[in-house]
């Protein structure tokens, strides 16, 4: 489920979920509410989050806002908003697509008043994305890999056949590309060194 | 000796009981599991062991495995089963008479049930987990413990206390089964998430099993891939998936079990035979199921069948476990020229890969460490044996991941079973609540009450039914138990306030009766 795909159909919003359970045979009732006011975010994948919210009548009415002011931002730690998305219901869940791994994340619901003001409503929780890929950030690690002329291959030998959205091939070129980065940024920083 | 070679077995079935029915079909999910993987499995390693053969794995034991194996009405219908599977091989070897080759299979099978319902009463007295027990005190193999209901960790974790409670009864109950704690750990569907150590190691746990991308993708990345292990900074050791090895076993169609000589899954006579005949051996409601009588062997991609030949497949076994054997003494030295310390392989399987699914895979196995043992090029070893070993590992953070489809979480979390949540974490911070506002309490009936709110909670979040909704198999069923126990589970809160009603809460506790040890208070 796309962000575009929500903004054609604001519809597709409203607890698709509950629809689901109603259509099979019901030998046990569950509430459709547990009347909190509650914003939960959840890691699916890399590239994928998902959150679902529940407003209660009794909060929403104390607020200012409208259900068509109502706005789902997906945030990162410095507070930029990478999605935004219009809401119409005060219960419901989203999945946020192509987000980035390894990013910290949180996502708000909102308002925004007369003046075009957010007003926030609910805070989630923050979760960071996992990583799907070979982590070369760190200072320690470039200096041992220069090192281990064997360690590429160890790795290689580790994924062959890892099948997390690549194919062993990509998985392959990656690992060409992390070798052409590694002698490249590796020898800048000894031109560097040479320098000073 | 070229290396280093750990097998992990993962065993695992959901809670599944229904005092209520003489005949429930998810309840045969176990039975079959008995007959056809966990007995078949201790078979062939007390052989290996008469024939004085030495090997070492891991199983893991999953807590909700565990207590069914214990439970006596199900063992009771378990016994019940068998003795309806012997009855059907008898009106089989009459029936196939006239057959010699179908009549052959026949009494295969005759032989192969009466051997399993022996060992059943007569050598382990229904109780199957004191083998695994024996074979513990014995060192040959570890036994490590799980997730109390094989709860997805990652997706409790808005309630930290979730996440808790999973492992720390996870700990008790294998204390009560196997008579000490457990060393190791297997996390609900390899899943892990940052953090998850700290919890690990707050309950003792030494070690876990991650998929490969759960060590490559670390921070920093391990220096020896995933053939050593790493320790996150929380102390717990970290074991990295093989892909080479569990692509082997596990692909149906690369794999061994693909074999034409092997068993074929699918055709049962519960399927083929006419109803009539058939009807006293599957669902009374007239449902067609697998009795565990198949005659076929996978032949080839069409629908032609030859029958199934049991000593062919066998002979195949040994060939398969002699390839196995052969690839990882390649593998591992093609590894050892890069590393300065042998290198290790690790292998997990759910273990009911090994019968249930591939028929022959207890055999193989049988067969895979008496060739480790003759040739001596793979040392078979347990994990705790090599961090005794080898105790000095890379400090890294462990990646998120799982060993589920695409490596992550969404098999658990997507648009097919995403309503699950909002009720799990509602019921999780509710359980939460309640434990500490009657911590003190010493009301007998109200104790029961908040005890059994517990057990459903646990029971609603096993991961078996957020993936049975996304595999679509057994679908009505996987929503209805979640929805069952979300039901119950309220129905328990609003009597705590209202009234007990005490047939209601009696019936509950007979048919989800887990963990009679548990204590609501580990929520507070």
């Amino acid at each position: 489920m796309s962000s575009h795909l929500l903004f054609d159909n604001p519809k597709a919003m409203e607890c698709n979920a509950f629809e689901a359970m109603e259509t099979l045979t019901d030998h046990f009732s569950i509430p459709k509410s547990y009347a909190i006011n509650t914003l939960t975010l959840m890691n699916v994948s890399p590239q994928t989050l998902f959150c679902y919210w529940e407003l209660t009548p009794a909060f929403f009415e104390t607020t200012e806002a409208s259900k068509d002011t109502l706005t789902l931002l997906l945030k990162t730690t410095n507070e930029v908003a990478l999605q935004k998305i219009k809401l119409n219901t005060l219960i419901g869940s989203y999945y946020f697509e192509e987000v980035t791994s390894s990013t910290p994340f949180f996502c708000e619901v909102l308002y925004y008043n007369q003046q075009g003001e957010p007003i926030s409503l609910l805070t989630s929780n923050l979760i960071k994305t996992p990583s799907d890929r070979i982590n070369t950030q760190e200072e320690e690690s470039r200096i041992w890999m220069k090192k281990e002329e064997g360690w590429r291959e160890i790795i290689r030998s580790s994924i062959p056949s890892l099948s997390i959205q690549k194919s062993s091939k990509s998985l392959v070129d990656e690992t060409t590309l992390f070798r052409k980065w590694e002698v490249n940024t590796l020898s800048s920083f000894e031109n560097l060194k040479d320098k000073q | 000796m070229k290396g280093f070679w750990s097998l992990i077995l993962h065993s695992h079935l959901p809670f599944v009981k229904h005092p209520d029915y003489d005949y429930f079909l998810e309840e045969h999910w176990l039975f079959e599991a008995i007959s056809e993987c966990y007995i078949p499995l201790l078979l062939n390693l007390e052989r290996l062991e008469h024939e004085g053969f030495d090997f070492r794995l891991t199983f893991s034991l999953t807590p909700s495995l565990c207590e069914m194996l214990k439970d006596e009405h199900l063992m009771e219908k378990y016994t019940q089963h068998i003795l309806n599977r012997l009855e059907l091989c008898d009106k089989e070897i009459q029936r196939t008479k006239n057959d010699p080759n179908v009549s052959k299979v026949a009494f295969f099978y005759k032989v192969r049930f009466e051997k399993i319902y022996d060992y059943f009463e007569n050598v382990v007295h229904r109780d199957i987990l004191q083998r695994y027990r024996m074979l513990l005190e014995r060192g040959k193999i570890d036994i490590i413990t799980c997730a109390a209901t094989h709860g997805f960790l990652p997706h409790l974790a808005t309630n930290p206390k979730a996440v808790e409670v999973q492992i720390a009864i996870g700990v008790q109950s294998h204390e009560r089964t196997f008579g000490q704690k457990p060393q190791g750990i297997w996390l609900p569907e390899c899943a892990y998430f940052e953090g998850l150590d700290e919890v690990l190691e707050r309950h003792e746990i030494k070690y876990t099993i991650l998929d490969s991308h759960g060590l490559v993708f670390a921070t920093p990345p391990p220096k020896l891939g995933i053939f050593a292990p790493v320790y996150s900074k929380n102390n717990v050791a970290f074991f990295g998936r093989d892909n080479d090895s569990s692509k082997q076993v596990w692909s149906s169609k690369e794999g061994y079990p693909g074999d034409v000589n092997y068993r074929d899954f699918y055709r049962d006579i519960g399927y083929d035979l006419d109803f009539e005949y058939i009807s006293p051996y599957i669902s009374p409601d007239g449902t067609r199921v697998f009795t565990g009588l198949k005659y076929h062997k996978i032949t080839g991609d069409s629908n032609y069948k030859e029958v199934y030949d049991p000593q062919a497949a066998r002979g195949k076994t040994a060939l398969h476990a002699e390839n196995f054997h052969f690839n990882r003494v390649q593998q591992l030295s093609h590894l050892e020229t890069l590393m300065e310390r042998p290198p290790l392989i690790v292998s997990p399987y759910d273990a009911e890969l090994f019968g249930h699914w591939w028929f022959e895979g207890p055999d193989f196995l049988y067969e895979l460490f008496k060739m480790v043992e003759i040739h001596k090029e793979i040392k078979p070893i347990l994990p705790m044996e090599y961090l005794a070993q080898y105790p000095k590992n890379q400090v890294v953070t462990p990646n998120p991941s799982s060993w589920g489809d695409k490596g992550f979480y969404e098999v658990w979390l997507n648009t097919q079973n995403d309503w699950i949540y909002r009720h799990l974490h509602s019921m999780a911070d509710r359980m939460e609540k309640l434990a500490k506002t009657n911590f003190e309490i010493t009301d007998t009936t109200r104790t029961r009450v908040l005890n059994q709110m517990l057990k459903e909670l646990l029971l609603a979040q096993s991961s078996d039914w957020a993936f049975l909704m996304t595999t679509g198999t057994a679908m009505e069923y996987s929503v209805q138990r979640t929805k069952e126990h979300i039901s119950n589970f309220n129905k328990l809160s609003s009597q705590l306030e209202e009234g007990v009603k005490f047939e209601f809460l009696e019936t509950l506790e007979t048919k989800n009766s887990l963990f009679d040890f548990v204590d609501f208070r580990i929520y507070a």
